[in-house]
């Protein structure tokens, strides 16, 4: 027992020692980036208090990633992140992420915010094409994403068309 | 009671030091991985333009399971099969929660929710591949080893979905499904070349090629082959006789899938020749015998988006199985076979007609038009078409509160009908904590073999055999921390009716038994940490009781499983150590075989060369000597002793 327990330690343990090194980036920090940057090249009908809030359901890894952008201000708002707990409060948001683990509440999501003017984006495949405005996704090593101009341009939301043309999917 | 692992004699010690000199060993190549760039962009300050140059890691996560929501699903990823080093489906499932393996050198036979009857065939967990019933529809047997009909290498995920699963796909998915989801052409993006040698003079060929084509069409196209002396084996019922040279096997395979937006087509090819050491049915000891089984299948499948309402998912599919027995009796060489085919239809609806509810409803045809067996003593084939109309509403009632509903029914030419209902409540307290109540009905008809076989001496058919049913209530609870973590606790509580069981072996007879009966408490947990280490582990309870009120065969109370990995030297390489624990289990006769807990440790590292991938895997590293419980069939041989330590090591080359 004793010697499994020390090839345990041993295995587990070792990986601790090693030093972290940087290759290619995290998924989170460039989600969050792609996030943040979609805020640029959307025009909402008004920013209350001039505000932009962009909101997250269930992953604490994408909101910790967003938090680094607080310092912007983009088109001049207060930029706020928010973790959203009572799902009714969706609607204050200016964009919301979706996420694998708000897969279960998306029809609930998507008919509470019906036409509200909020940027809705995904990185859950199944999602897009079902009324998720933006959806991203990982192809080839790199993150790419599409675009659903109806959805938005129900929602009152102009998406720039430097947008329209960055997106490999437009539809 | 779980035998523990001391009593480790002095080789095992030089073992692992030998294995912790092997890591010193690989330093060097820990060293290459330095050159990995340290410069990181400021993200925040970031172009959208720039960030579609940047390469992106995905963040190791808890999968999510496509199966059914309403039930305990675990889930095995392509990463694990790498990590750990598993070669055959058998040895995925073992990992799996409460679930565990007996093998008796001819067939891996499943056992879960308490059942575990040692070779049967059926089995009773109904097997998928990308959504298509693999079992065949003679046996009813689901092929675990290395007659399993796609190589492991080829699975992107393995879901295990533990209770009946009627509602949804009829006969057969009794105590739980294994739904088995293959890799895209993407995944490999080029081609791919394996050699891999093993213990027992094993070695296995593969050459795999996937692509997503620019015209968006996503191909998969693969063979492979092995080959295994195996050994020769010792068995003390026997007069402890050694069955020399008689545990040799051959498998081949062929595989391919081709995508397009809307549509799938996939097929498939597995043939294995197995020599079998025990000398079943009363075979002569130490003779030849040897199984064949051969499993085809092709299917296509199409998916439209009817309106924003409707969506529709069409699929067909055609298999056929091919069995040959070859034996000797009393000197006389004997030929059995079995011939298996079958084609089905199935039109499948999603509907989103009505605010809160999500509609399921389709209809399947499915004609299994040859169920043949020919032995000495009778040449039987039997056909028969089945039926099955089905509906599920998953409504919401609150933002964290749901109802799900379903009902099947399904009608056999010769079985006749059943309905299998379901009922499910979801709820969710606070966000990421999950409730589900569920209570589900399954069914299974008697297989061709149960109902018709006969051999002309230790087997009679039992044409009034009928189905059997069961009912299952669980109670599943399930914490998620962001998506790194998850802890599941289920108990449940399932009883059968018309159990189909057999008569003991030299006048085995299939008969509907009374009901048997099971309780149980399940725990999983999982985690994945930030430095790339990863916890999987479980552990279940299981109280099961035959129709006579006794403890059933095979049926373990306890089963606990280790998985852990972790990244070495800036993850250059990646370890997997692996321990299964199985309790004490009883025969049909009464005999008792002792618990035991197993280790494997698997080493892999990417790119030890240009292109190239190595793996090591050391499977039962403290050469743990275990028994499984053997088949009755397999007279007077009562237990089947299991590999000792045992190597496999896997090059892998990829290319564009």
């Amino acid at each position: 027992m004793r010697r499994l327990a020390c090839l345990i330690v041993a295995l587990v343990g070792l990986p601790f020692v090693s030093i972290g090194i940087a290759g290619p980036l995290p998924e989170y920090a460039m989600k969050a980036a792609f996030v943040y940057n979609f805020t640029l090249f959307t025009e909402w009908p008004t920013l209350p208090n001039n505000t932009l809030k962009i909101c997250t359901l269930e992953s604490d890894a994408l909101k910790h990633e967003l938090e680094k952008f607080r310092i912007h201000q983009p088109h001049g708002a207060t930029l706020l992140i928010s973790k959203i707990s009572n799902i009714e409060a969706i609607k204050d948001c200016q964009a919301l992420y979706l996420s694998e683990e708000d897969k279960q509440r998306i029809p609930v999501i998507l008919s509470l915010l019906e036409n509200a003017p909020v940027l809705t984006i995904t990185d859950v495949p199944e999602l897009m094409g079902k009324g998720v405005m933006i959806g991203i996704k990982t192809d080839n090593k790199r993150i790419v994403f599409e675009v659903n101009t109806l959805a938005a341009k129900k929602s009152n939301l102009y998406l720039s068309s430097k947008l329209l043309s960055l997106a490999k999917v437009v539809y | 009671m779980f035998k523990s692992l001391h009593n480790l004699h002095q080789a095992e010690g030089k073992f692992l030091l030998s294995a912790m000199l092997v890591f010193h060993s690989l330093l060097p190549i820990a060293a290459q991985a330095e050159h990995a760039h340290t410069d990181q962009p400021d993200l925040t300050q970031a172009s959208l333009e720039h960030l579609l140059q940047l390469e992106v890691t995905t963040a190791s996560k808890i999968a999510r399971q496509v199966s059914d929501a309403r039930s305990a699903v675990s889930i095995v990823t392509a990463d694990d099969i790498k990590t750990y080093g598993y070669r055959t489906l058998a040895e995925i499932l073992s990992s799996m929660r409460g679930l565990n393996i007996t093998n008796d050198r001819s067939y891996d036979f499943l056992g879960g929710r308490g059942y575990s009857s040692p070779g049967d065939y059926s089995g009773r967990i109904m097997l998928l591949v990308d959504g298509i019933q693999m079992n065949d529809n003679v046996y009813n047997q689901s092929y675990l080893g290395n007659d399993g009909i796609v190589d492991t290498e080829l699975i992107e995920r393995v879901e295990y979905v533990s209770g009946p699963g009627s509602v949804a796909y009829g006969n057969n998915a009794f105590f739980g499904i294994i739904n088995i989801i293959t890799k895209n052409g993407n995944d490999f993006n080029g081609g791919q070349t394996a050699l891999s040698a093993g213990s027992y003079k094993t070695q296995k060929a593969r050459a795999t090629y996937g692509k997503r084509l620019s015209n968006g069409i996503d191909l998969v196209v693969s063979a492979s082959g092995l080959n295994s002396e195996g050994q020769s084996l010792r068995f003390p019922e026997t007069n402890n006789g050694v069955a020399r040279h008689l545990d040799s096997q051959q498998n081949q395979r062929l595989f391919t899938k081709i995508q397009g937006d809307s549509w799938s087509v996939n097929a498939g090819y597995s043939s294995r020749y197995k020599e079998i050491p025990t000398a079943p049915y009363g075979a002569d000891f130490n003779r030849r015998y040897a199984y064949d089984d051969t499993t085809k299948f092709i299917s296509g499948q199409y998916h439209s988006n009817l309106s924003n309402h409707l969506k529709l998912s069409l699929q067909t599919d055609y298999s056929d199985y091919f069995y040959d027995g070859r034996s000797t009796f009393s000197g006389e060489k004997v030929l059995e076979n079995a011939t298996g085919r079958k084609w089905g239809t199935e039109a499948k609806f999603f509907a989103s007609w009505f605010t809160g509810h999500q509609l399921i409803f389709g209809a399947a045809y499915r004609d299994d038009y040859e169920r043949k067996i020919s032995t000495p003593a009778i040449s039987s084939n039997r056909g028969r078409q089945s039926t099955s109309l089905y509906l599920q509403d998953e409504i919401t009632l609150r933002n964290n509160l749901w109802l799900n509903l379903g009902t099947r029914y399904d009608y056999f030419t010769d079985d006749g009908d059943a309905i299998s209902p379901s009922i499910a409540i979801i709820y969710e307290p606070i966000p990421s904590y999950t409730l589900r109540l569920s209570h589900n009905v399954g069914h299974r008809t008697p297989t061709a073999y149960e109902k018709y076989f006969a051999d002309g001496h230790a087997q009679t058919p039992n044409y009034d055999l009928k189905m059997e049913k069961v009912s299952a209530t669980e109670l599943i609870a399930e914490r998620r921390w962001s998506n790194r973590s998850r802890l599941l606790a289920t108990i449940y509580q399932q009883s059968t009716d018309n159990m189909i069981s057999s008569t003991a072996y030299n006048n085995i007879q299939y008969f509907n038994a009374s009901g048997t009966y099971t309780h149980g408490i399940e725990f999983e947990f999982e985690h994945h940490a930030e430095m790339g280490t990863h916890v999987r582990t479980s552990y279940a309870y299981q109280n099961s009781r035959d129709a006579e009120g006794e403890w059933a065969a095979n049926s373990p109370h306890h089963l606990a499983k280790l998985n852990l990995s972790a990244p070495l030297f800036h993850s250059a390489l990646r370890v997997g150590l692996e321990v299964q624990a199985v309790s004490g289990r009883t025969s049909a006769l009464n005999q008792n075989a002792s618990g035991y807990a197993i280790s494997n440790i698997t080493i892999s590292a990417n790119q030890v060369l240009p292109h190239l991938d190595a793996a090591l895997t050391v499977r039962n590293v403290f050469n743990k000597r275990y028994d499984h419980i053997a088949p009755d069939y397999i007279s007077p041989i009562a237990f089947v002793a299991q590999d000792g330590r045992n190597l496999w090591l896997q090059l892998t080359y990829g290319f564009q």
